[in-house]
């Protein structure tokens, strides 16, 4: 289950462009992700001694951030915040919406393997109140009622494509986000991106 | 106001401030937890560990500071001037409460079938401050459990508070990455990461350091209660750091080893190889009684038949074929007590120079004309700088490390010269690759640099040493170039550390004391000499030495337990009577060391393969059933003490040495114990008869080095690479 060329390409460029191994792992971590969705421990492993760093401290890493995966997810994780703005809003409506149309497994999979269910914290988008992230992009703010709608929105995507359009009242809030904050874009407006130049 | 003017001033940089209307004075930047510890008030604490840097994850340490709004923790909370603090009062109570009732609120409480039960924190804490009753009804999380974390360490995730001191212990005094938490906030868990082991040489420290039983010992597990063991405070005999545990026994069982705190030397820290190694006392395999060979076969015998067929066969060979004919290998790990005999019974009784001790330790005499370490493993906190020629302390001295680290950790500017990787490369702020060959070499253009560019402390060369211009003279040829081409580092690099070495301020050299290679070490010791008085490390406060490995070999060094010159009975001419205790030659791949051999005794544990050759078996005792002295790699004499009995017919090796010194010699062999050979030893090595007894049970005490022990800080130092013919190392 070794790493594919790819990957290690941007592990290396990802090293080279920071002064120390362990402010590597993060990114690096994100970008092994991308081969399958999550990160067996093998693989969170081949990261750790690619960087010279011990895996003990990756698995660390892998298991905090709620954006790497240490188990198997579906095509669309959705992370609904359970934080205070979020919960004032609705948010456990939204769970509870969320729960009943995807009756998810212990591991908060769909049987269909399209959905992975899981809470977080407090995303920073607490504007878009009761939110939720799919995958790399923030939605919200969500409606326990309209959630089969989003629902189907999302299988008829599960193509590919980014996520829009998703908003339970157009008009009740301002627009989704645009370009989609994702990780990997947030890496490469760091100084990365000059290392290419 | 004016009473507070007749009030004695308090000492400078001190603090005082009042704890449960008590006024306490303690030093600037002490913690709130230590200064009530100070005046014998009690803090409950789960997370706060002194010798780890405080997190404050646990609250259970909270306090009332009057003008705070909220509670504070006493664990992270510097005393400041005039604060007024309470800890008993209804407002920290509640706290305390609170805070052990959330921590119980997924504990297992399974304490009648948890190893720490009846030495838990959590239930003494619990028992002194928790609610009487849970305020939860809900369900407790459960896992699986337990998890083998190790051969060594289970661990039980419903029983962890997660206080994180083994997480921490492992990154700040062993300095990896052994141990680590997953998840987080209330699903945090402790782990490693899969298909690999919590494999740290230091592990079982966190056994002790859990305050739950959440981390267990394998090897103990159910085996026993605490309070049904009996603790034996003892020393370590696996190596030469000496440090102070407690031999646990039940039923004549050892069944653990803990720590017993003897900062000076361990900072209350054991490595895993001394801690868990106590198996092998328990043999049922071990040699129980005298054995004799008849009719090509070793049989069981009377203590008197064995002792006699010895004594008598000794004292026949040295008839014979000379007294040199009868010789002797001791371990280097058996006590001062054994060691002064078995010296006793071959020069006095049997007028043989044919005694050893293995494995050998050559000798390094210092520029002070004494074979030991100038200064203390604790004084290494304190240096500046510490060179470390050729030694890795992590496989010979593990807990020696940790103290390196934590000079690391306090400032100290480690140079780390060794030919493979070193575990203290990460922390030296030098770590040089170099061959043992090349050691010399470059202890000696570290020397002549020095000198050259003047960057040694004049006032004390000048002052205190002697030689330095004959030495000069043989040091010159030392050039960083020279070196360069000889090491293969570049040479900017060799002045650049050595120009770091003179940086004044205390400093410390170890050094390896035996290279591996064609050395004459004669030219390694001088340039060590040199160095070493250049950089200061043989000043008041330095520290320098060749460190020793085994848990005696600096009292085998003492006691003079080797032959003069090189001769050994492993080396030169084999004797033809042999008495090896504690010794397998064979075992160690060194059967030419029984050549010529034709009567042959061994005192031993088990029927190791020197054994099954010899003509009479004596068994051994282990270093849990005996009693006696070891001094360790900083001249400190520690006493060890008897915990359990010895199997069988086996009686302690003292009295197997005495009684046959009775056999060989008229008188001089009367010892009725240990403490009574401790008496003659100690009136025949002066250094040692300066000692006192009772001290050596409380923490042993370091014999004195002359030229410390003169007073006004006095002896003279001489420079030697200059005594050299044809200069040192070349
Ligand atoms: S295992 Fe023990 S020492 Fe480690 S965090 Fe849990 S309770 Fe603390
Ligand atoms: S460092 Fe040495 S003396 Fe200390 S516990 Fe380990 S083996 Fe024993
Ligand atoms: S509270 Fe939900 S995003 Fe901030
Ligand atoms: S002991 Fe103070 S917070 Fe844990």
């Amino acid at each position: 289950m070794a790493l594919a060329p790819e990957t290690i390409a941007e592990i290396e460029r990802i090293r080279a462009a920071l002064p120390e191994a362990r402010s590597a792992l993060l990114p690096s971590l994100k970008a092994a992700q991308g081969e399958r969705g999550w990160l067996p421990q093998e693989t969170i492993k081949e990261v750790a001694e690619m960087l010279g760093l011990d895996p003990n401290p990756a698995y660390m890493l892998a298991t905090f951030y709620t954006m790497l995966h240490t188990e198997p997810v579906g095509h669309y994780v959705l992370e609904v915040c359970r934080s205070l703005p979020c919960y004032l809003r609705g948010s456990d409506g939204v769970t509870e919406a969320l729960r009943a149309e995807l009756q998810p497994d212990e591991h908060g999979n769909s049987a269909d393997g399209l959905f992975s269910l899981k809470i977080g914290e407090c995303l920073g988008d607490c504007p878009h109140a009761p939110m939720m992230r799919v995958n790399d992009d923030f939605v919200g703010p969500l409606d326990a009622a309209t959630i089969p709608e989003t629902l189907a929105i999302l299988r008829r995507r599960a193509e590919g494509g980014r996520v829009r359009g998703l908003m339970a009242d157009p008009a009740a809030g301002p627009a989704p986000n645009e370009g989609p904050l994702t990780f990997s874009n947030a890496i490469q407006s760091l100084p990365l991106t000059r290392v290419r130049d | 106001m004016v009473q507070e003017a007749t009030k004695p001033a308090a000492p400078p940089n001190t603090v005082t401030l009042t704890i449960d209307e008590r006024e306490i004075t303690v030093p600037k930047g002490t913690l709130l937890v230590e200064a009530a510890k100070s005046a014998g008030i009690d803090i409950p604490v789960f997370c706060y560990e002194p010798r780890l840097a405080p997190v404050g994850a646990c609250r259970m340490c909270l306090v009332e500071i009057e003008k705070m709004p909220r509670l504070q923790t006493a664990c992270t909370t510097p005393v400041a001037d005039g604060m007024i603090v309470r800890t008993n009062a209804e407002k920290s109570r509640a706290a305390q409460s609170d805070v052990l009732g959330m921590l119980l609120a997924n504990h297992p409480l399974d304490c009648p079938v948890c190893d720490k039960g009846g030495e838990c924190p959590l239930q003494d804490t619990t028992f002194n401050y928790g609610p009487g009753i849970s305020k939860f009804i809900e369900p407790k999380r459960t896992f699986p459990k337990p998890i083998p974390l190790s051969p060594l360490i289970a661990l039980d995730r419903e029983r962890c508070i997660m206080c994180y001191r083994c997480v921490r212990f492992q990154r700040e005094i062993p300095g990896d990455e052994a141990l680590t938490v997953i998840d987080r906030g209330s699903h945090s868990e402790i782990a490693v990461t899969e298909g690999r082991d919590f494999d740290s040489p230091f592990s079982g420290n966190t056994i002790e350091l859990c305050p739950v039983g959440a981390l267990t010992s394998i090897p103990f597990r159910f085996r026993a209660r605490p309070w049904d063991l009996t603790k034996v405070p003892s020393v370590c005999d696996k190596c030469s750091v000496g440090c102070n545990l407690n031999v646990e026994y039940r039923n004549n069982a050892v069944l653990r080893l803990t720590a017993h705190p003897n900062p000076p030397v361990d900072d209350g820290w054991l490595c895993d190889h001394g801690r868990f190694t106590y198996d092998y006392v328990n043999d049922k395999n071990r040699i129980d009684r005298p054995l004799i060979r008849r009719n090509g076969q070793l049989v069981p015998a009377t203590w008197d038949e064995a002792l006699d067929l010895a004594a008598q066969r000794f004292r026949d060979t040295a008839d014979r074929a000379g007294n040199d004919a009868v010789g002797g290998v001791i371990s280097a790990r058996a006590t001062n007590e054994e060691l002064y005999l078995f010296g006793k019974l071959f020069r006095g009784a049997l007028g043989s120079q044919a005694v050893d001790h293995y494995p050998r330790t050559g000798s390094a005499i210092g520029p002070f004309g004494v074979d030991a370490l100038h200064g203390s493993i604790e004084a290494l906190e304190r240096m500046g700088t510490i060179v470390l020629l050729g030694v890795d302390p992590l496989k010979e001295q593990p807990v020696l490390n940790l103290r390196l680290r934590k000079a690391a950790k306090n400032g100290a500017r480690l140079v780390v010269v060794s030919p493979e990787a070193n575990d203290l490369d990460p922390v030296a702020a030098h770590a040089l690759r170099v061959p043992h060959a090349a050691l010399p070499t470059l202890a000696a253009t570290w020397a002549n640099l020095i000198v050259t560019e003047g960057l040694h402390d004049a006032e004390f060369i000048g002052g205190r040493t002697a030689g330095l211009d004959r030495a000069r003279a043989t040091l010159v040829d030392f050039t960083v170039e020279r070196a360069a081409s000889v090491i293969g580092l570049s040479a900017e690099l060799i002045a650049a550390v050595g120009r770091a070495l003179a940086a004044q301020g205390p400093s410390a050299l170890l050094f390896r004391r035996e290279l591996s290679g064609t050395i004459d070490h004669a030219q390694w010791f001088a340039a060590l000499n040199d160095l070493s008085l250049l950089i200061g490390a043989t000043k008041e406060d330095g520290v320098f030495g060749g460190l020793v490995t085994q848990n005696n070999s600096q009292g085998a060094i003492d006691l003079g337990i080797a032959p003069e010159g090189d001769a050994s009975p492993f080396g030169g001419k084999a004797p033809s009577a042999l008495y090896l205790l504690g010794v397998d030659p064979l075992g160690d791949g060194r059967a030419e060391a029984l050549d010529g051999v034709d009567f042959l005794v061994v005192q031993e544990l088990f029927l190791t393969d020197t054994a099954r050759r010899a003509d009479v078996v004596f068994p051994a005792v282990s270093w849990a059933e005996k009693e006696g002295t070891y001094t360790n790699l900083e001249r400190r004499v520690q006493r060890i003490r008897p915990a359990v009995r010895p199997p069988g017919e086996a009686r302690p090796d003292w009295r197997v040495i005495r009684d046959l010194g009775k056999r060989l010699a008229p008188n001089g062999f009367a010892f009725t114990s240990p403490t009574a050979v401790w008496q003659e030893l100690a009136a025949a090595v002066p250094a040692y008869g300066q000692l006192s007894y009772g001290a050596l049970g409380r923490g042993g005490q370091q014999w004195a080095l002359p030229h410390i022990g003169d007073g006004n800080g006095g002896g003279r130092f001489t420079f030697r690479s200059g005594d050299l013919e044809g200069g040192a190392g070349r």
